[in-house]
């Protein structure tokens, strides 16, 4: 049992299997690749297999994961619910991910969860999707890209907007490449800043919104990454008509329980970790603080 | 019951709080409601003292260093090996030093001076924060005849008129600062001289926000409109002119004028006057102003203490001037004598290259940032006495490992002279020595017998040769909440003399070139410059927030002066002294500025290391120092 | 259910068969400052129950300040690792609470046993709890729990309702668990004039607030109305924001206040620990995400943040009630003057002014 009261609903997320709550389990980390400056990805798998079959995602959630002897942080997961290998990728930024930036493979982690309510999936079948990511907020979008392009056929247009400062900073090269070969799937690339070798755009993300001529009918947005991104681009959706109920995104929040507990992750009445991470835009306009 | 009354061992306030203990570690805090100064109250470094308590990183066991290499020993092999090696150093030659702890209890440091003086036969004393303290204790001695606060912290509680100089000190003193906030709102007049808009500022009925560097100008403004509105009045204190000094003092205040004092300190004269009709109305009148590591030059100190000789208030019982210590038995380490002479002090030593110093002594050396770290590395012999581990054990042949202060039993004399007492409340676990009878065993090894029992014991020692504490015991010092010393311990306690002023109207310092008058002062999280700090949790964290939002530390200006150096929050700019020195560090843009001057807290190793070490004035002046820089977005 | 009446003596009879099974906690006086606690007994004859409202809340043995959850040991050269949970569940019984905190556990329970998740660790604490309250005789300086609807009397949620009247304790049964106990004491049921008795000494109780609870008054229901609706001045908030000095006392002192933080840290002999500290929403690092971004970062926001958990209409339909019990502790320990009370004051000042 997973100790929540609303279990059915709560595995519901799950397909309905029960989330690792309170001990962590452990896992070992299989291979770890160099993404970009300050970021790895860290594959991953289960010591204990039944714990790994049972353990099933949704887009859009994320893991209390233990970097054993340093503490405690929440990741959001970037697999396809199917089919994908178990990773997570992460940012040097505090003391506990860089300690987890000097792991090698063989080292052990701690996992919890997945927590939090995902992205939309059914929900959205038939619709046109935009992603737009700016620099490490690609990480939470790409489990939702791979598992709609796992089911290209249900969805109309889908368009990646991607940003980050420079070239060096662009993550999952390989995967775009991967994607880039399914039919359909358009992409678009920039830079903040010109530099040498790059042939691609160059300036800020929401400069593609023009260039890609973004439908807005019978469309959703998926937006992830800095504020300050996040909200030129909301601008521009607006100046174009998009619905407030039609851009999602993921929040980030410092987190301790992941359960709905420790209450770091309050924002006015909600907690991202048990409401969230996934907000549409006109919910988080009601919050009532700074995204 | 699991709480034990205890008094917290940070901050010179002396507050009262409970532990919560099992016996053998600290679970919880609660504070002390009945404490006649914190009153229930505690900040947020005492309310998360368990963390620090709690902490792994103790020095558990004695260590001497071998080929470069610390091993462990037992007690009784580095105490000989710390006897044997001493003897090769002469004392009266100025060849050991002894580096003392305010946090210590009054009976370590007691027996330390003990050690220092009959065994190592030396005086070249110290502690962290005695510069600022002495110049406190010898301004309150010449007016008032005696080393210590005139009055008392609960006079806060019931004064008609407080007068907070300089001190950022609801975050320096929290506990201090609430207790004048609580008298502001009841009704008393609480005045405010500080160049920056502080919270304290904030809170005070008026601040008056001077120009750097001339409070003590704006205080002999205060005093001379003082005698003003007396003698508009006709009521000359008759009193007053039998003090030796007050006509001198009377001239030289006459002499102000108000136009250069506009121009000096940017406060109007006339608002000076009103002030003083208040101060005059009052009849009771409490002085506070920040002493140690962050304290006033000698020169304002002295004008402090003839404003409240002026005031004729300070014999009333609820009138005090109190010199507020950052650290908690900074008053008691100075009573017993640790700290050094004027002139002759451990820093001053380290500092001078051909100073003879071959060998130091070390306690509880909780400043995370040790000055003169190069000459301590080639100093011959270092020992280094401690609870808590830190970066001075790289530094040492010999470690020895001393109890916390909740696993002895010891005494702490707070900035207002209240002496309260800490009994053990706590398992020793790894059989540290307390102070006091580890320096008793390096006696015994060196030959002369002391024979302490107990703390206790020690103390009984300290009422026979520290006068004021002479009708003090362990006995009745446990009972209540402490007593205060008595300053007839002093035989000129009472022999009030006026310092001799002189009027100066202080240049700015700043300059085309070095346009910024720069302030260095306290950041909240960084109590003793967090290496204690750094082993709690929340307080931890609430630190790091600052350094993971300006990770190189940063430096406060104006919105002004930052739209005018065209420069934004967070944004490096380059800072240059006139002294030569440069650092890189982050903009904070702060309202509570006023133009024209910067505000560094020192948190960052590198900046008093590299930049301001090589301003003497940055120690000597404390708050009052003010550095002349040019900033430049770099 | 049930109602009976016990002497002094077979309620003490009653504390001394409850410790035989379980952990004994009630409220005891240290005999030097006179301060109250409400803490283990290690000796029966220490339990006071006319001993004034406990310095700390009660929440301290079933969410106390600091607590191992979690030990394990890694091994780099291996790169294994050995982990073990470090809480444990032990039968309790707290003895003698008074009605407010017992509303602030209560709220509490709603709280960690409520939502989506149970909060394992306090689960653990309180799973085996017998809860046996006492009427407030008389209120207390800093008392204003009849502005909070939680005394001086409590009303549901206990176990056992202990009330002192003239000549022994009123006993009423509120659970299932109680009436197990009381079934095996042998006390005799209360006759009628006991229980008028009783409503008596609750009448007095409350009569006396005027008199004898000086320091506090706060009706929140306006205040909570401004606070829900937004209708709060940000000055008001500034004002307040001034005043605080960013102790964490207020959340400490709480009864209701459940937040929390999770270290890791490392022990000497290569052993770890996971530390579940209380924390306080008025810290300028609670919500801090590593990088550089820190959604609420003036004080004053943060305060707005706590007293609207306290006091909004949103955050009562977790609690099934305001946040504040009217225990007054927060107005004991702020060094600023903005204990709960003091901030219901300034709202509704700013109201009716």
């Amino acid at each position: 049992m997973c100790n929540s009261l609303r279990h059915e609903e709560t595995c519901q997320k799950n397909d309905g299997l029960c989330p690792i709550v309170t001990f962590p389990e452990v896992v070992n980390i299989d291979e770890i690749a160099d993404e970009a400056p300050e970021v790895k990805t860290f594959y991953m798998s289960f010591l204990d297999k039944e714990v790994e079959k049972n353990f099933r995602i949704k887009s859009g959630q994320f893991i209390m994961c233990t970097v054993f002897g340093a503490g405690e942080f929440a990741v959001s997961l970037p697999p396809s619910p199917e089919n994908d290998r178990f990773h997570i990728t992460v940012r040097a930024v505090g003391k506990v991910t860089n300690a987890l930036h000097a792991l090698k493979p063989g080292d052990k982690l701690g996992v919890r969860g997945p927590f939090g309510n995902g992205f939309p999936f059914e929900d959205i079948k038939g619709k046109n999707i935009i992603y737009v990511a700016g620099g490490i907020g690609l990480i939470p979008l790409r489990s939702s890209i791979v598992h709609a392009l796992q089911h290209r056929k249900d969805f109309g247009r889908i368009i990646l907007l991607y940003g980050s400062r420079s070239a060096r900073d662009l993550l999952y090269q390989p995967d775009i490449k991967e994607w880039q070969k399914t039919d359909g799937f358009e992409t678009y690339i920039t830079i903040d800043r010109a530099e040498p070798g790059w042939t691609g755009e160059v300036g800020y993300v929401n400069t593609l919104i023009e260039k890609a001529n973004v439908p807005v009918d019978n469309t959703v947005a998926f937006v992830c990454g800095p504020p300050i991104m996040f909200n030129s681009v909301i601008d521009d959706f607006m100046k174009r008509g998009m619905s407030e109920d039609n851009i999602i995104s993921t929040l980030e929040r410092q987190m301790k329980c992941g359960i709905g507990k420790c209450q770091h992750c309050a924002i006015g009445r909600t907690l991202v970790c048990t409401d969230g991470p996934v907000y549409t835009y006109r919910q988080i306009k009601t919050l009532g603080e700074v995204i | 019951m699991n709480y034990k009354a205890c008094v917290c061992n940070l901050c010179g306030t002396g507050c009262g709080q409970f532990l919560k203990t099992n016996g053998k570690a600290v679970l919880g805090v609660s504070p002390s409601i009945g404490h006649p100064v914190s009153k229930g109250k505690l900040c947020i470094r005492g309310w998360h003292v368990n963390e620090l308590l709690n902490t792994n990183d103790r020095i558990t066991t004695p260590m001497i260093r071998s080929n470069g290499k610390l091993r462990p020993a037992s007690y009784d092999e580095a105490i000989d090996w710390v006897i044997e090696r001493m003897r090769d150093f002469s004392g009266p030659s100025g060849e050991i030093g002894v580096l003392a702890s305010a946090r210590s209890s009054n009976e370590d440091n007691f027996a330390l001076t003990r050690l220092a003086r009959d065994i190592f036969k030396t005086d070249v004393l110290g502690v962290g924060a005695e510069a600022g303290h002495h110049n406190s204790m010898a301004a309150l001695t010449h007016a008032f005849g005696y080393p210590g606060a005139i009055g008392t912290l609960t006079a806060i509680d019931k004064a008609d008129y407080i007068l907070v100089v300089g001190t950022d000190i609801t975050r320096q003193n929290p506990v201090i600062g609430g207790n004048i906030h609580a008298a502001q709102m009841r009704g008393a007049r609480v005045v405010t001289i500080c160049s920056a808009r502080t919270q304290i500022a904030k809170l005070s009925t008026k601040h008056y926000q001077q120009k750097p560097g001339t409070k003590g100008l704006l205080l002999n403004a205060l005093a001379k409109a003082l005698y003003a509105v007396r003698t508009m009045n006709h009521d000359r204190q008759a009193n007053l002119d039998a003090i030796p000094g007050y006509a001198d003092y009377i001239a030289a205040l006459r002499s102000i004028s108000s136009v250069a004092l506009e121009n000096a300190s940017g406060i109007r004269y006339e608002e000076i006057e009103e002030e003083a009709r208040y101060l005059n109305m009052a009849k009771s009148v409490v002085i506070v102003f920040s002493t140690g590591i962050s304290g006033l030059d000698k020169q304002t100190t002295e004008i402090i203490a003839n404003l409240a000789l002026l005031t004729d208030k300070m014999d009333h019982e609820h009138s005090a001037l109190i010199p507020v210590a950052g650290i908690s038995n900074l008053q008691g380490t100075y009573d017993m004598g640790m700290t050094g002479k004027p002139g002759k002090s451990v820093f001053r030593s380290l500092a001078d290259a051909r100073s003879p110093l071959k060998a130091l002594f070390v306690v509880d050396h909780d400043d995370g940032i040790i000055r003169n770290r190069d000459r301590i590395e080639n100093l011959d012999f270092v020992v280094y006495c401690g609870a808590f581990k830190n970066p001075f054990m790289d530094l040492a042949d010999v470690i020895l490992p001393l109890t916390s202060f909740n696993q002895t039993d010891g005494t702490y004399t707070a900035s207002d002279r209240r002496v309260q007492l800490t009994r053990q409340n706590t398992e020793n676990l790894s059989n540290s020595l307390p102070g006091w009878n580890l320096y008793q065993l390096m006696a015994e090894k060196a030959g002369q017998y002391w024979g302490y029992c107990d703390a206790a014991h020690v103390f009984t020692d300290i009422a026979k040769r520290v006068p004021s504490y002479a009708d003090l015991t362990h006995d009745r010092l446990g009972r209540g909440y402490g007593l205060h010393w008595d300053p007839k311990g002093f035989p000129t306690a009472g022999k009030k003399k006026f310092h001799a002023v002189r009027i100066e109207y202080p240049k700015p310092k700043t300059s085309e070139e070095f346009p910024f008058a720069l302030m260095v002062g306290k950041a909240q999280h960084f109590w003793h410059q967090n290496n204690l700090m750094r082993k709690t949790l929340i307080p931890r964290r609430e630190y790091d927030q600052t350094l993971l939002l300006y990770p190189q530390g940063y430096v406060e200006i104006c919105p002004d002066d930052a739209k005018k150096l065209k420069v934004k929050d967070k944004w490096t700019v380059q800072v240059t002294c006139s002294a030569g020195t440069t650092m890189k560090i982050a903009v904070k843009v702060c309202p509570d500025m006023q133009p024209g001057t910067a505000y560094i807290p020192y948190f960052i190793k590198n900046m008093i290391s590299d930049f301001l070490i090589k301003y003497d004035d940055a120690f000597s002046a404390g708050e009052e120092s003010v550095i002349p820089v040019r900033i430049e977005e770099a | 259910m049930s109602k009976y009446f016990a002497t002094s003596q077979e309620i003490k009879q009653l504390a001394e068969e409850l410790c035989k099974s379980h952990e004994i906690y009630g409220p005891q006086v240290d005999q030097q400052s006179g301060q109250v606690f409400f803490d283990v007994l290690s000796d029966l004859d220490a339990l006071d129950l006319d001993a004034a409202i406990p310095s700390m809340p009660v929440k301290e043995i079933l969410f106390p300040q600091m607590e191992r959850i979690l030990q394990y040991r890694y091994d780099d050269a291996t790169q294994n690792v050995t982990m073990e949970k470090a809480y444990a569940e032990k039968p309790k019984v707290l003895f003698g609470l008074r009605p407010c905190d017992l509303a602030g556990i209560q709220c509490l329970d709603r709280f960690f046993l409520g939502q989506e998740y149970v909060d394992d660790v306090y689960l653990a604490h309180r799973r085996q709890s017998i809860l046996i309250t006492n009427t407030c005789t008389r209120p207390w300086d800093q008392c204003f729990c009849v502005c909070t609807h939680t005394g001086p009397a409590a009303d549901e949620g206990y176990d056992l309702d202990l009330t002192k009247i003239a000549d022994g304790y009123l006993v009423q049964v509120g659970s299932e668990k109680g009436q197990a106990i009381a079934d095996q004491r042998g006390w005799t049921p209360a006759e009628a004039r006991q229980l008028k008795e009783k409503d008596a000494v609750v009448d007095r109780s409350v009569e006396a607030f005027p008199a004898l609870a000086k320091d506090n008054k706060a009706w929140i229901s306006r205040a909570m109305n401004r606070i829900t609706t937004g209708f709060v001045k940000h000055e008001i908030w500034e004002y307040i924001g001034n005043q605080c000095v960013e102790c964490g006392a207020c959340s400490f002192v709480c009864p209701t206040c459940s937040c929390f933080n999770i270290e890791d840290a490392k022990m000497c002999d290569g052993e770890c620990e996971r530390l579940r500290t209380r924390d306080s929403c008025s810290f300028e690092g609670y919500t801090r995400m590593a990088g550089d971004h820190n959604p609420r970062q003036p004080v004053e926001d943060r305060r707005n943040k706590r007293f609207f958990c306290k006091l909004s209409f949103s955050q009562s339909k977790k609690y099934l009630r305001p946040g504040c019990v009217g225990c007054g502790r927060c107005q004991w320990v702020c060094p600023g003057d903005i204990g709960l009370p003091n901030v219901v004051q300034y709202l509704r000042r700013e109201t009716t002014a």
